[in-house]
């Protein structure tokens, strides 16, 4: 297995205005010749099958899309199947361990998802307990999650699923599905976000087995597990916000764990071949004007390699033509998270009534998606507004919304557009 | 046998040390001339591996693995004062480094006038490695004109030589990417100054008398204050033509130099004075030659005119690299 070869790009406003006690940076990590096949992935797969499931459509989707998942799965890949209600119990194998993928297994696999049956009701962090079980006996490094529900985590307290989150932070990634539109996606995100997964929305049961088919395959393509972001800073310095902004925005901020005297390591999960971006806020102790300070070194770390680091150097200019410039890619993802927080505030203003604030949040949005060219946004935003100006934000609240189109919104805030290159 | 002074052809003696009619320092007369320069290479970084700041000892590429804070450059504030010429080179408010260089010396026997040569670089923004082209553009220029200067060159070809030299120099630098450099040189004698550039970097006489005079042309003698050299930019070729101003080199020093050849002139000066050469970075804020005048006269002593004149770029904002080098004229006479 090569190991792949990270490099760090940063761009950030390189002049500040006097006395500026903060700099905001843009950290692009791209990981290239990274090996297509990895023989050391582990995947768990976790369905809901709590009795809101029991709508013979629903229960049937979710079959169809483990055995998807699992046909995907190359030979040699380390899985098993949990049914989530209340409680968590192994759908197979039949014993509290991973299977490894073959033809016989596959095929035993298949059969006893045929007989899962809906009771109960929905414990989330039960099913992640199980997962984490499994998955730290198999010894397996990349470590992926797949969790499927139908419904609201209404069988324990939420203070539950929050301290589970808390412990099992960053041992295993999780990719969160909800199917319909009777879950919560507060709920889905704070489970993806602790455990540097995704959370997307499949309306039609019936994409279910396209969308898990899809999944598994991207946990195939994970080849580096466990890489980090390590960011250093000097004296009377620190990292006040990580937040990954492409290709979705994820505050990583809390996920930071010192590893050096002047260093934090933000986690970031198992890497394919792609390329990542980071958005990081330093605050330091101001230098005098015409002075250059090195504010932050951005490094990748998988494990014993560094990669080499990205340098974050500032000074600080009385001269506004300096200072008034905005680096263009820092500028183009604080617009896509402010974006991505004009959307979930506006729908939850929404929900709760708020009109005026709904109308100005979600207006605001279509102006930053129509300004970054987002596309996607665009579409998502004119199905629960109305839009009478694109450019400066001048919307209506639609009287009638499906719930698919508000949750789908809500779900795929977070997507960023990528910063487009000018020619050179 | 007379033989013919290499300046002004008068006839002169084998045993003159001297030119009776111009004053020209003779080849092969057997006076040992003293000289002294700037150093090569300009000021040198004593290199520590501890913070200056915070006393660290991990220096990582100019910034301390503790603090964050840049280590200083020796470039960023250079001074030299040998007496008869004076220089300060500073960074300015707003480059990352400084790119301009100078370089200067004198010869001389003992109790006679010195020759003061002096040169002023400023690297061309737009190309890596522009201040190494700058100060191996200076320092070569230097040591060619002091050679002439005691070897008895006459100034034109001692100027052309230099340049040339310092072409050579620079086109040598390895790596790619053509580094590149304006050029102003002089030669100040008792009696003449003698300038020559590629590019925007300029020299200028300023008349103790206050007075002031249009740009001379080669041979001239000057009676005020004027700017001996015409910038080669295309502002001032394109509005021969008519065409819109832009201020964009049209020579310099540097392998990709389209125009080798260097503009001279020889200057008498009517009276006692300065003769300034300074980069754009520095007389960018003095563009009335008046004013400019009124500054350097002004001063007690070079090292004073040319820290006033730093110091007054830097207050107006300090946008560029900024240099200047003063020399008073007559020179100085060389003490034992």
């Amino acid at each position: 297995m090569t190991a792949p070869t990270f490099t760090v790009d940063v761009a950030h406003n390189k002049h500040l205005a006097r006395g500026t006690a903060e700099a905001d940076a843009i950290i692009t990590v791209t990981a290239t010749d990274a090996d297509a096949a990895t023989p050391h992935a582990a995947v768990v797969i976790m369905l809901d099958t709590s009795a809101s499931m029991f709508r013979p459509s629903k229960l049937a989707a979710a079959r169809r899309a483990a055995c998807a998942a699992i046909d995907a799965l190359h030979d040699g890949t380390a899985f098993a199947v949990v049914a989530g209600t209340d409680q968590a119990d192994m759908v197979y194998p039949s014993e509290r361990q991973l299977a490894v993928a073959g033809e016989g297994t596959r095929a035993d696999a298949r059969q006893a998802i045929e007989g899962i049956a809906a009771h109960g009701g929905t414990a989330m962090s039960r099913w992640l307990w199980l997962a984490d079980e499994l998955f730290a006996r198999s010894g397996y490094e990349v470590k992926h999650g797949i969790l499927l529900t139908d419904g609201r985590n209404t069988s324990e307290p939420s203070e539950d699923l929050a301290s589970t989150l808390d412990r099992l932070r960053g041992r295993f990634t999780c990719t969160c599905r909800g199917v319909g539109t009777d879950w919560e996606v507060g709920e889905l995100r704070q489970i993806a976000d602790a455990l540097l997964g995704d959370v997307d929305i499949v309306a039609e049961p019936a994409e279910l087995a396209a969308d898990f088919s899809a999944i598994a395959a991207k946990a195939m393509r994970k080849s580096v597990p466990d890489v980090a972001l390590r960011l250093w800073t000097p004296q009377h310095s620190e990292v006040t916000e990580l937040r990954q902004v492409d290709p979705s925005v994820a505050d990583l901020t809390a996920h930071g764990r010192r590893s050096q005297q002047q260093a934090i390591d933000f986690p970031t999960g198992a890497w394919e071949q792609e390329t990542r971006a980071y958005h990081a806020r330093i605050a330091m102790r101001p230098g005098g004007i015409g002075e250059r300070m090195l504010v932050c070194r951005a490094s990748v770390v998988a494990g014993d390699a560094q990669s080499k680091p990205g340098k974050i150097v500032v000074s600080w200019t009385d001269d506004y033509a300096r200072y008034g410039v905005i680096d263009p890619t820092v500028a183009h993802y604080t617009g896509q998270e402010e974006l991505a927080e004009a959307i979930q505030d506006g729908l939850a203003a929404r929900r709760e009534g708020d009109l005026d604030t709904a109308t100005g949040k979600l207006g605001r949005a279509v102006a930053l998606a129509n300004e970054s060219g987002h596309a996607e946004a665009s579409r998502l935003l004119s199905k629960v507004v109305d839009i009478d100006d694109a450019v400066t934000g001048k919307v209506r609240l639609k009287q009638t919304v499906s719930a698919v189109d508000e949750m789908t919104l809500d779900t795929r805030s977070v997507v960023t557009s990528r910063m487009r290159r000018s020619g050179t | 046998m007379a033989q013919r002074c290499s300046s002004c052809t008068e006839p002169v003696w084998p045993e003159d040390a001297y030119c009776e009619a111009c004053g020209q320092r003779l080849a092969g007369s057997q006076v040992v001339a003293l000289t002294r320069r700037t150093p090569t290479g300009g000021p040198v970084l004593v290199q520590s591996d501890e913070c200056v700041y915070c006393h660290h000892r991990a220096i990582d590429d100019q910034f301390c693995l503790r603090c964050g804070r840049q280590q200083p450059d020796a470039r960023d504030r250079m001074e030299c004062d040998i007496g008869s010429v004076c220089g300060i080179s500073d960074r300015g408010m707003l480059r990352d480094r400084n790119a301009d260089a100078m370089a200067f010396g004198w010869a001389g026997a003992t109790g006679d006038p010195a020759t003061v040569v002096a040169v002023v670089c400023d690297g061309v923004g737009s190309t890596p490695k522009s201040d190494l082209a700058a100060q191996v553009a200076a320092d070569t220029a230097t040591d060619e004109l002091l050679r002439c200067v005691v070897e008895g060159v006459a100034a034109r070809e001692a100027s052309m030589l230099a340049t040339a030299a310092a072409s050579k120099a620079v086109a040598g630098l390895p790596g790619d990417g053509a580094p590149s450099t304006t050029f102003v040189s002089a030669i100040v004698t008792t009696t003449e100054v003698t300038v020559a550039w590629l590019g925007d970097s300029r020299a200028y006489w300023i008349s103790a008398d206050g007075a002031q005079a249009e740009t001379p042309v080669d041979g001239d003698t000057v009676y005020g204050s004027a700017c001996l050299t015409v910038d080669h930019t295309e502002r001032n070729t394109l509005l021969n033509e008519g065409l819109a101003a832009r201020h964009t080199l049209t020579r310099w020093v540097g392998a990709d130099a389209i125009d080798l050849e260097p503009q001279v002139v020889s200057v008498r000066p009517a009276g006692t004075g300065s003769i300034l050469l300074c980069s754009d970075g520095l007389w960018g804020y003095a563009t009335d030659t008046g004013a400019l005048a009124a500054q350097v006269r002004s001063g007690t002593s070079p090292y004073q005119v040319v820290n006033r004149l730093v110091d007054n770029a830097i207050k107006r904002g300090g946008r560029d690299n900024i240099t200047g080098v003063v020399v008073p004229f007559p020179p100085a006479v060389v003490s034992p």
